[in-house]
């Protein structure tokens, strides 16, 4: 019962964030992403919901990026420590090995298309 | 559109450099910007059914809202994400500036 008047009442600070977003500048540019919306038919007169938009991708590749991260630094600390003087400052690389399991659990299946060897 | 998928990839960078990453293979490369360019497709997509649905032309926050519950996306804790301090911001895309190549 809890999370449903949660639920009932979500829009809300959303909506109050959103108003804060006037003076604010994501890292994916305006441009670009209200090219992608107006590309999808979504044309928004309002800045502000753009910049929602750039921030809620924004959150999303970053969380999938943060999970590819962890898998990464798990596979490579599981690995025999022949190089474990190296770890200070090791180097990750986000590889299709991290960031498949990563995108599965945002639901993103990844298939590695039949032809590639 | 192929600059803003090349602008789209300076961005992708910078946030998996925020992330941790050092480098990038060009597979996982291409992939996330695959889902990156699909994640603003469909939110336009889904919005403009909620907006036409409720018999509007203009959009409005909750067409965004609703969007996002659809979509499974959770929104919780983006006022957080937009304030984080080591948040990386591009230079503004200049006119003339950069030599087109």
């Amino acid at each position: 019962p809890n999370e449903l008047a949660e639920s009932k009442t979500a829009g809300q600070p959303l909506a109050e964030f959103l108003m804060q977003l006037e003076d604010y500048t994501p890292t994916i540019p305006d441009a670009v992403t209200s090219h992608y919306l107006t590309m999808a038919g979504f044309e928004a007169s309002d800045a502000r919901m753009v910049r929602l938009v750039s921030l809620a991708a924004q959150k999303f590749i970053s969380d999938i990026g943060n999970d590819a991260l962890q898998h990464c630094k798990a596979r490579s600390s599981a690995l025999p420590n022949k190089s474990s003087k190296t770890s200070k400052d090791k180097k990750y690389t986000l590889t299709m090995e991290d960031l498949a399991p990563a995108l599965n659990e945002y639901g993103i299946t990844v298939k590695k298309p039949p032809y590639f060897v | 559109m192929a600059e803003h998928r090349t602008v789209l990839g300076v961005c992708l960078g910078a946030l998996l450099t925020e992330a941790g990453f050092d480098a990038v293979d060009n597979i996982a490369y291409e992939t996330m910007l695959e889902v990156l360019t699909s994640f603003m497709i469909s939110t336009g997509n889904t919005a403009r059914n909620y907006c036409e649905l409720a018999g509007r032309v203009q959009p409005v926050v909750g067409d965004l809202v609703m969007t996002y519950a659809d979509l499974g996306i959770d929104l919780r804790g983006i006022e957080r994400y937009a304030r984080r301090q080591q948040r990386l911001v591009l230079p503004a895309l200049g006119v003339g500036s950069a030599p087109r190549p």
